[in-house]
């Protein structure tokens, strides 16, 4: 395709949404079946306890429950990753948070499921707490899993020293650091976990659920049911939402297949706001401590991070998320010297897990805090500071992760130019600030959680006599678009308009193996396997093409559904004719395409971690407005800049960038789970707190598109990356406002009161005396 | 999912029907007006009964003539009544901050004078009570907080509309077993956080009747919360006064959302009466408002934080009444139009 793109780049709405906005898609919760039993769950009101007994003998008695079923069903240990198999679909032996599910009850209606999860008896021992990370990386009595080293709840430790940080510390002109913590945050997704269980007259079993991750439910189905993996269904719900909070298999999945398999009959569930809660997986709370010494010119010499995260009770993606809290300190910028110790402890709290921009949120607020620093201390501008420092594209990083393309220039210079930061930095009154922040993410892991040589997406497609192109897959479609990609690049290729594509992404039975909506992968590895497939279909109509015309095949181009002879635009055959061609004594077209990220990386341990075929780079610039009687701060206005490769489609990148946005400014502003003695006491939507409409600021998305070499029609992930500039944006545009820095998040008006209060009865008074210097 | 639990729903279409069907019920029934507030708490199983009286089909409930509001009128409607606004500016505001939009279409004036006390141990899901430990309020020993209180319930009074009725002199109906009767509505509100008021189970609010005087009184509500929309008060003050020249001639305060009941704070008001309204006079006001205010731990911003932004609401309420154009002038704010400015 040498020619301009016709589909790719149109602003389109996604091919989902008209099931969407007419009610017509069936999420979770619309999944029904005849004589359907409803589940309850009883989860544990202790935080750590020995479970002695559990008597279920009242609760069978009431008339309406019809199983139940406890850990005694199912010994079979799952999670996410294989290096940390410690799920259980019922709690066994013991409870190790509040919230755990201890046993699951089917009745005829919810009220007599409830009666019957009341009615059930379990006798506890308690065990010690352990709510608190430092105390978690020492032995303890009694660890929540017994397979820890050292009898510590120090699930996973990484050690990585690449050259001489120390040195480099000792270099530097400045040297700044902080310590920083922070609180941990849900994916507050609209749709709550909603399921049903189906066991099928010949002894299969299907699950219907709104996940990101088909595949990975699948494969801990087949461990805990102790079935084969091609006697059970997975079926994709619609997802309202995800955000990484439905990339888990989860024991409540577990629980349902196992009491439709006793039963008989299909078993729904649907969670209420607080199981989300308490089912969590939200990022991870913890503390980042940050140094980065930088020279008189202001290079960054060296970067040194420590992290200790707050698991909570399960693996889920911990392992990786300990990785991710310092490894995606390799950029936007050089970084020569890099030393990074991270750990992960368990605790009796809700586990945690992955949450849009995955591990690399709270660690990139520190570093961008602290290069604010840097650049204060040695006058220099922020933003021209980081231009100074960033990746080339297509070089490479000192931990080895192969850059490609790289737009982190014109995302600098563009939030920079569009919101007049050079007129505003500095002149800005007290109270009123202007901040910047990068980000970097992974554009889909390049190492697949299961270690296999099967590629990490494929895509079918099929076309018929109607003309219509039906493409298969499991990519997971979540709201994100991944649909719409599929679409979008068979489309392009075939020539054709979007409605002649109908992509059927839900079922195992029918779709090819795809890895699923996490690791920001969809577009890169889905928008590749479809166009491949795409490809194959295209050289097959372009033979049928040539025997109909005898001009060469490899001579057509695809606009318009028809096929255009590119050397004699008179020879013009009608995608009708070429398919009708193709179809003759052959059939129905069939093509497959698949994505399998390339081998790269370098070999010492934990070298896998963090690769990627792409890496996505963004900027923002972000205002705040300080009340500063009563401490309250908000963003009026910010801007974001994300090198995406290629928008594919506009309108869903936009999109994408102000969810980021939005969930950015949550974090760095209020959203927070509270948690008192272990359990959670915000779990619902009024005390945990996202932005409403007023706390929403005018945004300003800015597209930057660096034509990524490898990626679908040159484009990389817009999903998770725009997040992270956003926290640091506003926590240096705070700085900026009144000289307060936010070592911990949400910023809270309290605090930030208390410093108002001690600078106005300081001799200074409300002045920005830090911007002064040299100006 | 979270399902209500099982109640008889009766509908009476008069007053006099609605006490039959509640003395019918001895005891063990809620009112339900717009169900904003009681049907969450249903949810949660806070303190549920086996029957509920719905007055939403009560016309008489229903009107507004003059300052005269039904208990019924949903506050959407009072927020559409342009006669009412105009006579009684202050509610502009009030109304337009209050919960959400679409809560505003079902929640009703009554409702929100009587919304059930707040607090963070309190409005949780049974589970979640059960793991937290229950509360003086469901089902407890005794107050989660302030330790040991087994006879007091500290939940906090987080209604909007009764402090600016308060200081408008409004005076509230109710309609029982024995009959009718009238009250100023600042001897409505008494007691710990279960008690909260004189309203006998049985009776119904009829109305709130503004008194015609209250159109020349200069009135102000400043709320603080975190979120403009849906959050209830962290707290809040109400003032209003009438000026004689440039001294106060008249002045009502109410400290709201600090306490079990909106706090009427006459001894605070009468000092003040005969003063200016300049910054020193107003300085004196706050320290003395801030002085009467004793917010405890029942919401989710901690209590010496609300104390203090107590004395910058009734400043800023101060303010307005003094005609400042931008009451919470300062630099980095802009009132009015910013979400902090929590006006």
């Amino acid at each position: 395709m040498t020619q301009g793109f016709k589909v790719v780049g149109r602003r389109l709405p996604l091919v989902d949404s008209w099931k969407k906005v007419t009610g017509a898609a069936v999420y979770g919760d619309d999944v029904r079946f005849p004589n359907t039993l409803i589940c309850r769950l009883l989860r544990s009101t202790l935080p750590h306890a020995r479970i002695l007994r559990i008597d279920t003998s009242a609760a069978e008695a009431i008339p309406g429950v019809r199983a139940i079923v406890t850990g005694a069903d199912a010994s079979a240990r799952f999670g996410v990753l294989p290096i940390s198999q410690d799920e259980e679909a019922l709690a066994i032996e013991k409870v190790r948070y509040v919230g755990d599910i201890v046993a699951a009850v089917a009745a005829d209606d919810e009220e007599t499921a409830r009666q019957g999860v009341a009615a059930i008896e379990v006798v506890y021992e308690r065990l010690p707490d352990y709510f608190d990370i430092d105390e978690g990386l020492d032995p303890v009595e009694e660890p929540i899993h017994a397979w820890t080293r050292d009898g510590s709840n120090c699930q996973k430790r990484v050690d990585q020293h690449f050259g001489d940080v120390d040195a480099a510390l000792d270099a530097g002109k400045v040297k700044p650091q902080g310590h920083f913590s922070f609180i941990g945050v849900g994916h507050a997704f609209t749709e709550p976990h909603s399921v049903t269980a189906v066991p099928e007259p010949d002894g299969r079993m299907t699950l219907y659920t709104p996940t990101q991750v088909p595949h990975y439910v699948h494969r801990a189905l087949a461990k805990v049911l102790e079935m084969p993996m091609h006697r059970i269904k997975v079926f994709r719900t619609a997802v309202g939402g995800g955000f990484g909070g439905k990339s888990d298999p989860f024991p409540h999945e577990m629980a349902v297949c196992l009491l439709a398999r006793k039963i008989q009959r299909p078993i729904r569930l649907t969670f209420d706001r607080e199981e989300i809660f308490l089912t969590n997986r939200g990022r991870h709370p913890g503390i980042v401590d940050v140094q980065i010494p930088v020279s008189e010119d202001g290079k960054i010499l060296a970067m040194d991070v420590n992290a200790v995260i707050d698991g909570g009770a399960f693996g889920s993606f911990g392992v990786v998320t300990t990785y991710y809290n310092g490894i995606f300190s390799q950029g936007p910028y050089k970084v020569p010297e890099f030393r990074y110790s991270g750990r992960r402890v368990y605790t009796n709290k809700a586990p945690c897990g992955a949450m849009r921009g995955h591990g690399a949120v709270n660690a990139r607020y520190a570093i961008e805090s602290v290069l604010d620093m840097a650049a204060e201390e040695l006058n220099l501008d922020p933003i021209e500071m980081r231009l100074d420092n960033v990746l080339e594209p297509y070089s490479k990083t000192t931990n080895e992760f192969r850059i490609t393309s790289n737009g982190i220039v014109e995302c600098l210079e563009r939030c920079r130019d569009e919101s007049e930061w050079p007129s505003k930095k500095g002149n800005l009154p007290f109270g009123k600030g202007i901040g910047v922040g990068c980000g970097f993410f992974i554009s889909g892991s390049a190492l697949p959680i299961h270690q296999t040589r099967t590629p990490q997406s494929t895509v079918h497609l099929q076309i018929d006599v109607d003309g219509g192109v039906t493409a298969h897959s499991m990519g997971a479609e979540i709201g994100q678009g991944s649909d719409t990609v599929i679409a979008i690049a068979v489309a392009e290729v075939l020539g054709l308009t979007m409605d002649f594509i109908r992509v059927r992404s839900d079922d195992s039975d029918t779709a090819p193996l795809d890895l699923g909506a996490y690791s920001s992968r969809g577009c890169f590895m889905i928008g590749n396997a479809a166009r491949e497939a795409a490809l194959v279909i295209r050289k097959k109509l372009s033979r049928a093409a040539e025997r109909l015309s005898g001009h060469p095949a490899d001579d057509f181009d695809f606009e318009d559904a028809k096929l255009i002879a590119l050397s004699d635009p008179s020879i013009v055959i009608s995608y009708f004719e070429a398919l009708t061609e193709a179809l003759a004594d052959n059939g129905a077209l069939i093509a497959k395409g698949w994505y399998q990220s390339p081998r790269m990386g370098g070999s010492f341990k934990g070298a896998g971690a963090g690769l990627a075929p792409a890496y996505s780079f963004n900027a923002s610039v972000a205002e705040v407005d300080v009340d500063l009687e009563t401490g309250l701060v908000t963003c009026p206005r910010i801007w974001l800049a994300h090198d995406c490769g290629r928008a594919l489609n506009p309108l869903a990148v936009e999109g994408q960038i102000e969810g980021c946005i939005h969930m950015g400014l949550g974090q760095a502003l209020m959203e927070e789970m509270r948690y008192s003695k272990g359990r959670i006491s915000n779990p619902h939507l009024l005390d945990y707190k996202i932005l409403g409409p007023f706390e929403t600021p005018e945004m300003h998305v800015l597209i930057v598109e660096s034509e990524d070499k490898e990626g679908p029609f040159g484009a990389k992930e817009s999903g998770e990356g725009p997040l992270l500039p956003v926290l640091p944006a506003i926590g240096n545009a705070l700085y900026n406002a009144i000289g307060y820095r936010a070592y911990d998040l949400p910023i809270r008006p309290e605090k930030v009161f208390a410093h108002l209060e001690k600078m106005r009865k300081s001799e200074t008074g409300f002045s920005k005396t830090w911007e002064t210097n040299g100006r | 999912m979270m399902i209500l639990p099982e109640f008889e729903l009766l509908r009476p279409r008069s007053v006099d029907e609605a006490i039959a069907a509640a003395r019918g019920a001895s005891g063990r029934f809620d009112y339900l007006a717009g169900g904003t507030d009681l049907l969450c708490n249903y949810k949660w199983g806070i303190n549920t009964e086996p029957t509920v009286i719905s007055l939403r089909h009560i016309a008489d409930l229903r009107g507004r003539d003059g300052g005269r509001v039904g208990g019924g009128v949903t506050l959407g409607e009072l927020e559409r009544d342009a006669d009412f606004l105009h006579d009684y500016p202050v509610f502009e505001r009030t109304l337009d901050r209050l919960a959400s939009p679409l809560i505003r279409q079902t929640g009703t004036v009554a409702g929100n004078l009587l919304v059930d006390t707040r607090c963070i141990w309190l409005n949780q899901s049974e589970f979640a009570r059960q793991a937290l430990g229950n509360c003086l309020k469901a089902d407890g020993p005794e107050c989660r907080v302030v330790k040991g209180s087994t006879d007091y319930c500290y939940a906090n009074y987080s209604g909007d509309m009764a402090p600016v009725f308060m200081v408008l002199g409004a005076t509230i109906t109710l309609a029982g077993p024995d009959g009718q009767r009238t009250m100023p509505l600042r001897e409505f509100f008494v007691g710990d956080g279960i008690e909260r008021f004189v309203k006998k189970k049985e009776e119904i609010v009829v109305s709130i009747d503004i008194p015609s005087d209250a159109k020349t009184l200069r009135a102000s509500y400043q709320k603080f919360r975190v979120r403009e929309a849906w959050d209830f008060p962290e707290l809040a003050v109400a003032a209003a006064a009438r000026m004689d020249g440039d001294r106060i001639a008249e002045l009502f305060l109410v400290a709201n959302a600090v306490s079990t009941i909106p706090l009427w704070l006459d001894d605070v008001a009468q000092k003040h009466v005969g003063a200016t309204l300049d910054d020193a006079s107003i300085e004196e006001i706050v320290a003395d408002v801030m002085k009467a205010s004793k917010p405890v731990r029942a919401t989710l911003l901690p209590p010496t934080y609300r104390k203090q932004m107590v004395g910058v609401m009734t400043r800023r309420a101060l303010r307005e009444i003094r005609g400042d154009a931008d009451a919470g002038a300062q630099p980095g704010t802009q009132p009015g139009t910013q979400p902090g400015a929590a006006a």
